[in-house]
């Protein structure tokens, strides 16, 4: 086998689940498709307890544009997608050089904002 | 956490899948073989995205096979240093945290990475951060015992090419992949330590207005 681009695109926890929702499983061949079940089994049972359960991509595409004005990278903001922080002391841990970058308290509110009235709160905690 | 990756592989399609849909078959077998495992310098597979392109087939003398050169994508689990995740601890030791996220488990916490000053109690097996607190009362201890969410920053993910003659002994001690993470800074560690009491407040809030909501929604339905 050859791996001809390890990363064509990164993907949302949340895309991962609406992907693995809508596979239809294979019931016939089970037996030889184990290691398959297991991991969706597996990946699902993970996804459902996070942020990403309650999400859609709506909501997601949503909230890109609220997202432009604080110039976040991509990586940033797949870890805010997935993540989903509701508290200005969550975004220094995802966003780089926070103080720097987002001197104004209320900016830094404002993204919090944002976050939370667009991406439903997540399901209880396990 | 979750990438696609473009891959390439020759696909075996026996003579009596012919007659099957080659699209659902080829999908079939790439899972068969790539689902759960880990690709070195990859990542570990998790099922087919899509197949992007089946090349010519051809068949080769002395058996009935039809192989084909197939392009397709992959959900692959990668993460990237510097990514939080959220995870599960499910083993303590005095080298440090195991965690968990279900489908994958070989991620490790050193000791050294834990919230500072940590310490470790024999007495049952784990760590503690001994959280200074302000108004002058003896620190508080926060326990990281198995069982409890944390938040970990990935710092590594190592590949290892394991031998295939390996006992099931060895492959337990053996990872083809394992996260090394840190739990030492503001927001990682428990889930818990860093919400506060308004915050679960606020979530409590929008679940119940969430509630009136459907309960509105439902009345509106039994009008109609």
């Amino acid at each position: 086998m050859e791996v001809v681009q390890k990363r064509v695109a990164m993907l949302t926890n949340c895309e991962v689940l609406e992907f693995l929702k809508s596979q239809k499983k294979d019931e016939k061949s089970s037996e030889k498709l184990k290691m398959l079940n297991t991991v969706v089994w597996e990946t699902r049972k993970y996804l459902q307890a996070s942020p990403a359960a309650t999400q859609n991509s709506d909501m997601i595409e949503q909230l890109l544009p609220k997202l432009k004005p604080f110039k976040l990278t991509t990586a940033e903001t797949l870890q805010i997608i997935n993540l989903r922080p509701s508290a200005p002391a969550d975004i220094q841990l995802l966003v780089e050089e926070t103080e720097e970058r987002f001197p104004a308290e209320e900016e830094l509110q404002n993204l919090v904002d944002a976050v939370t009235s667009t991406l439903p709160p997540p399901p209880p905690k396990r | 956490m979750y990438v696609i990756s473009l891959l390439r592989d020759t696909v075996a399609i026996k003579p009596h899948e012919l007659g099957k849909d080659q699209l659902a078959v080829v999908r079939r077998r790439l899972n068969q073989r790539l689902a759960n495992k880990v690709v070195p310098d990859l990542g570990l597979c998790i099922c087919v995205y899509d197949i992007t392109e089946i090349g010519d087939s051809y068949i080769l003398p002395g058996e009935g096979d039809c192989r084909a050169s197939v392009s397709f994508r992959m959900i692959v689990f990668r993460p990237f240093t510097e990514e939080v995740i959220e995870a599960k601890v499910i083993a303590s030791s005095r080298q440090g945290l195991t965690l968990s996220l279900e489908f994958f488990e070989d991620i490790f916490v050193p000791a050294q990475k834990l919230p500072e000053p940590h310490v470790f109690e024999d007495d049952g097996q784990v760590w503690y951060w001994e959280y200074e607190q302000e108004d002058g009362e003896p620190p508080a201890k926060l326990y990281m015992d198995p069982g409890k969410i944390v938040r970990f920053k990935v710092i590594d993910v190592v590949f290892k090419d394991l031998k295939p003659d390996l006992t099931l002994e060895e492959m337990k001690n053996e990872k083809s992949m394992e996260i090394t993470g840190t739990m030492a800074g503001t927001g990682l560690g428990c889930v818990g330590w860093w919400t506060t009491e308004d915050d679960e407040e606020e979530e409590e809030e929008v679940e119940e207005q969430h509630h009136v909501q459907v309960k509105e929604e439902l009345i509106d339905m039994g009008e109609e």
